[in-house]
């Protein structure tokens, strides 16, 4: 009799090791549809590997490609560029502030050896309004080069993702406050060179949300600089994380990680608990091809960005 | 009854081994990496092939090797995507085999009256990634002195992607035996064969009996690098400390590139020599050239990235002690030490035709103490080649002009001194 116990007591818990790659699925249903991609008079932009930023209070997208920013309107049509004035420099990120100016950041790399970089603003047609470094930067910091910019409740993030640090300033790129989120993860030494941040985002509260993929995990960290959350697993099964990349909260308060190795947009509830992913490698619309970052948009929209010239993917994203 | 306890005990640490995996992960480690990084049982590139997650080989593996968004040298990044490197802008990455973003970089410029087009397919091997926009090389339709075809050039072409070419504790490079327990590229003594296990060979470069579209490899080269190895050269150098094996499953440099570039190599064929010791005129003008006009270096600092060369040793030992990234080692050749097709070439690309590791189109690699540029000397673009000045130094890898002479001719003269 005891044999047999411990016979379906080892049966039950390989069952269980089998599943587990497999996360339970629970709470709403998600439902992801394929709306269209970014275009402009002449059809698809075919984009490949650009950032996507999003101004939700006004409804416009904006794309940095090359140093040429566009901007699309909610239905995905371009109504308007700029970039070519030299004195923008090369842009390579955007923010938006409650007023509507813009926030470039640009690099200066007329000298290789000592690259530079700006906090550049600008009206809504990309004039020039004042161009500045970021100040007061403490010694720990004084070698920051960001590539990563977000505004929100006058203040701005800069994140180096080579070296998973953040630098938060004040509208003027004053120094207030920096984290290095290697140490907060407690990232040995030996290790940092090959670590970093693939995908990066703030939520609704301001936590920094970021995938580093040679650790097969996302974070949630706290304004603070504590780790709220992480999760994810190492795997090729759905949910599973293989090389995962951009990752974004929606107003439902799913997360959404992108795994570039399938192709997919992985959505987890906001206990994170694996419900759905969409995608998938292919030349259907629906498809796509080694998704990068993603940008969360009004009703439910989401804006993936990946390589082949397949473009801006817009899905729309909902629980019922 | 013990089996099933044996049985219990072990599926529960199985469950709780899933439960804490939170090891940081190398991926290639010197050998075969995790199988899903690369192929997938149940989602595969549709019309790709291995059940590959890319498209094709090399755009497997860019999935990881090109990420958009860096804004310099970044880790084991080997291309830069075409969002960062905007028109006027060099690629990133500072990697010793070179950027492939080089291979996207098209030039035209007017020369008294001619208008030139240098085509970014003649920067270097042309892998073909379809996913990232890399095609099959326009000009060459088979390599330059050999028969391989352009259409399968991809990155296993020359890097074996399951890594099984490991160094054995007694010297000799094989397929089989010991694990691979680490890379055997870097310089730590953790990066050398011991009791517990081998270590893979340089690079996952191919061994011998490697074969590929008609074409067989019949060793692997040594080298080592320092484990920081993609990295501006504006304040120091990385040097990458080329050996010379040629037993026990090893080739010497020239020898391996000449499997597929075998009507370049200089046993019996009238080219420049390699494999073959420099000598002591050539060893000696080494060590003195500072630069055109300047013969007043020293042998113990006269190393140059630029002309790097392979030190006539097999022990890895001592390569790994050349092999540093802080100008701590800038010895030059010793007369037997030899010059190698990597002392002029960049084995991924560079920004220069041919994956030359200078610009050889003109006779001036500075002006007037400038990198020529179209907007730094205008007057002079054969020697801009419509690049911009900060792309000209950044495929010198960001060094400043002082290194050069202010009128410095081609690096030719590193070794002959012509100038």
């Amino acid at each position: 009799m005891r044999d047999a116990i411990a016979k379906y007591l080892v049966l039950a818990l390989a069952t269980g090791l089998f599943l587990t790659p497999f996360p339970a699925q629970a709470g709403a249903e998600v439902n992801s549809t394929f709306l269209y991609s970014l275009a402009n008079f002449h059809g698809k932009v075919p984009y490949s590997d650009v950032r996507v930023r999003v101004d939700r209070s006004r409804g416009e997208v904006y794309v940095v490609d090359r140093g040429i920013v566009r901007v699309f309107n909610e239905n995905g049509m371009e109504f308007f560029w700029f970039g070519d004035n030299p004195e923008l420099e090369s842009i390579y990120d955007l923010a938006v502030d409650e007023k509507g100016d813009l926030f470039l950041l640009s690099f200066d790399l007329s000298h290789p050896e000592d690259p530079k970089y700006y906090l550049i603003q600008c009206n809504y047609r990309g004039d020039v309004k004042a161009k500045r470094k970021l100040t007061n930067l403490p010694a720990e910091f004084s070698r920051f080069f960001p590539n990563y910019m977000y505004y929100r409740d006058g203040r701005f993030l800069f994140l180096s993702s080579a070296k998973m640090q953040v630098v938060v300033t004040d509208r003027d790129g004053a120094f207030r406050k920096g984290y290095d989120l290697a140490e907060i993860l407690e990232i040995p030494g030996k290790d940092r060179p090959n670590t970093e941040i693939f995908g990066f985002n703030l939520d609704a509260e301001g936590n920094m949300l970021f995938t580093v993929p040679v650790l097969f995990r996302a974070y949630v960290v706290s304004q603070e600089g504590k780790t709220v959350a992480s999760f994810g697993k190492a795997g090729s099964a759905p949910g599973m994380f293989g090389v995962v990349s951009g990752i974004a909260k929606d107003d439902q308060g799913n997360y959404l990680v992108v795994e570039r190795l399938r192709s997919v947009v992985m959505v987890f509830d906001k206990e994170f608990r694996f419900q759905r992913e969409f995608g998938y490698r292919g030349d259907k619309p629906a498809n796509l091809i080694r998704p990068n970052e993603v940008a969360v948009g009004n009703a439910g929209k989401l804006y993936v960005t990946q390589v082949r010239n397949k473009g801006v993917s817009v899905f729309s994203v909902t629980n019922d | 009854m013990k089996v099933a306890k044996v049985t219990l005990l072990a599926v529960l640490a199985a469950l709780v081994a899933v439960g804490v995996a939170t090891t940081a992960y190398s991926f290639h480690s010197g050998g075969v990496a995790e199988c899903g990084g690369c192929h997938s049982m149940h989602s595969p590139a549709a019309g790709g092939t291995f059940l590959l997650v890319g498209t094709d080989q090399s755009s497997a593996c860019l999935t990881c090797h090109e990420h958009a968004g860096d804004t310099g040298p970044a880790s084991y990044h080997i291309s830069t995507a075409p969002g960062d490197m905007p028109a006027g802008t060099a690629p990133l990455q500072r990697t010793p085999g070179g950027d492939f973003g080089w291979l996207k970089k098209d030039y035209t410029f007017v020369v008294r009256g001619t208008t030139i087009n240098e085509d970014g397919d003649t920067h270097g091997h042309n892998i073909i990634a379809a996913d990232f926009g890399y095609a099959v090389d326009g000009v060459n339709a088979a390599a330059p002195g050999g028969t391989f075809p352009s259409a399968q050039l991809a990155c296993n072409s020359c890097h074996d992607p399951h890594g099984k070419y490991r160094r054995l504790v007694g010297g000799t490079v094989a397929t089989t035996g010991a694990p691979i327990k680490a890379s055997g590229s870097y310089t730590a003594a953790t990066n050398e064969p011991d009791g517990t296990g081998a270590v893979g060979v340089y690079r996952l470069l191919a061994g011998a009996g490697y074969t590929k579209d008609g074409i067989t490899f019949t060793g692997v080269p040594a080298a080592k690098v320092p484990s920081s190895y993609n990295r501006t050269e504006a304040a120091t150098q990385t040097r990458v400390a080329y050996g010379v094996a040629t037993t026990g499953g090893h080739n010497a440099w020239g020898t391996w590139c000449g499997t597929c570039h075998t009507g370049m190599h200089s046993s019996g064929n009238y080219v420049h020599p390699i494999d073959q010791g420099v000598g002591s005129s050539i060893a000696t003008i080494y060590g003195q050239y500072v630069k055109s006009g300047d013969m007043t270096g020293v042998a113990a600092s006269s190393f140059s990235s630029l002309t790097p060369f392979s030190t006539n040793s097999s022990d890895y030992t001592v390569l790994a002690g050349l092999a540093q990234n802080n100008d701590s080692q800038l010895g030059g050749p010793a007369t037997s030490d030899q010059v190698n097709c990597m002392s002029c070439h960049r084995a991924h690309a560079s920004g220069w035709e041919f994956g030359l590791r200078w610009n050889m189109e003109g006779e001036f690699m500075t002006y007037n103490s400038l990198f020529p540029g179209t907007d730094t000397t205008p007057t002079v673009p054969q020697f801009a080649r419509g690049r911009l000045g900060a792309e000209t130094q950044a495929a010198y890898y960001d060094r400043p002009v002082t290194k050069f002479a202010s009128y410095q001719r081609v690096l030719c003269n590193k070794c002959h001194a012509q100038d």
